[in-house]
């Protein structure tokens, strides 16, 4: 039997310009606050931006974004709500709240299958919130998104450094394109990151966030933003 | 109509199939779509139908015929087979698993035991499962 899915997942992105998957090698270390806020901050500077969460056990952007009542439509496909001027789907639109236990094979499917019948139309940007680590789900996500390129989140700690390295290096080998390395929650004032040649910046702890989750009005004020604001420029 | 969607990955799926097995004409394609989708069989046939009058010479007169995959779970606590009745599922709950099927995982139990952990051993997905066609 053949699996029809992939085949219509370059099609729906055709009019997608850049497509940035935002991984990192843990849980905890930021990737979806640096998804969501990255997406914001495209928004903010007029550019059509999508945002899709892919840690599907996780998933965490509409908390971060505050987006309660938007909800797809269904068309020649699903079209995702626009919120905060934020083309955004995510897989808490089908779990209404409550706890999503996935396999990783499953995980690898529930995105396969949301790729397949999400019409994204014509967008700027799209960020992608991948799932946690190197396993099965994102090597599949990166073998079924082909234009991704990498924004990796790291943290200051010395086991973080040794797990981007081999991490980075199995992403080269799939020929994975590095957009950059983002340092985050860093608390040293030299990243030990600062010397590869794809380190765009650090962002430090900032207590402001947690108030501010919820309300991108907020966010948008937050040092985190205005670092991540930064690091972002890469993109202008 | 996330079914339109579907149809055109299925069409999409069955050109480079076609091309692959070097066929200058497909005329019939057989599709399988999982009870847990819960697509309408005659209904989503047709829309494959509908869209290949538009699609490339190659599969504009093909037949379409759909057989359903019946759902069936296998609860990876107690071992226990299941099917979707015995795991009662709302109305609501099964248009979340309509769109994406692996959300059986967050709305149905074991009826056993209780667990959410559970595999889901058919009934998934739409599948081409044989495309026919002169060489
Ligand atoms: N630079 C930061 N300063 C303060 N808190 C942060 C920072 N980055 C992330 N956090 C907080 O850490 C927690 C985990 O972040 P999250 O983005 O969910 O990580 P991940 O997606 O990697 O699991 C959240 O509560 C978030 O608000
Ligand atoms: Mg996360
Ligand atoms: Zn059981």
């Amino acid at each position: 039997m053949i699996d029809p899915r992939s085949s219509v997942i370059e099609k729906r992105l055709a009019g997608v310009k850049r497509i940035v998957a935002v991984t990192g090698w843990k849980g905890g270390i930021g990737k979806s606050s640096i998804a969501s806020v990255l997406a914001l901050l495209l928004a903010h500077k007029g550019h059509r931006a999508a945002l899709l969460d892919l840690d599907f056990t996780g998933a965490s952007d509409h908390i971060i974004l505050g987006i309660n009542d938007a909800h797809y439509t269904e068309e020649t496909g699903l079209n995702p709500p626009l919120a905060h001027g934020i083309t955004f789907m995510s897989m808490s639109f089908f779990s209404q709240g409550r706890a999503v236990p996935l396999r990783g094979s499953d995980v690898s499917q529930a995105a396969l299958e949301l790729l397949a019948v999400t019409q994204w139309g014509e967008q700027d940007f799209l960020v992608v919130d991948m799932p946690p680590g190197i396993g099965d789900a994102s090597l599949d996500m990166v073998r079924w998104i082909k234009r991704a390129e990498l924004l990796a989140v790291t943290t200051p700690a010395v086991l973080s450094v040794e797990t981007l390295k081999r991490s980075l290096a199995l992403f080269e080998r799939l020929n994975v394109p590095l957009l950059g390395i983002i340092e985050n929650l860093s608390t040293a004032a030299h990243s030990p990151f600062v010397s590869h040649a794809k380190f765009l910046g650090s962002i430090q702890r900032d207590p402001s966030l947690e108030a501010a989750t919820g309300h991108p009005e907020q966010i948008l004020r937050t040092r985190f933003a205005e670092e991540l604001g930064k690091v972002a420029a890469v993109f202008d | 109509m996330h079914e339109w969607a579907l149809a055109e990955a299925v069409i999409a799926s069955a050109a480079e199939t076609a091309r692959q097995q070097k066929m200058s004409v497909v005329e019939e394609i057989v599709l399988n779509i999982g009870e847990l989708q819960s697509i309408d069989a005659e209904m989503f046939a047709s829309l494959v139908k509908n869209q290949l009058t538009q699609a490339e010479p190659l599969l504009q007169d093909a037949e379409v015929r759909v057989v359903r995959g019946e759902a069936a779970f296998e609860c990876q606590a107690c071992k226990k087979e299941f099917s979707e009745q015995d795991a009662k599922v709302s109305e609501e709950e099964r248009e979340a698993i309509h769109f994406v099927p692996e959300m059986a995982h967050v709305y149905m139990r074991c009826p056993a035991c209780g667990s959410p952990d559970f595999s889901i051993v058919r009934g998934r997905g739409v599948f081409i499962q044989e495309i026919t066609g002169q060489p």
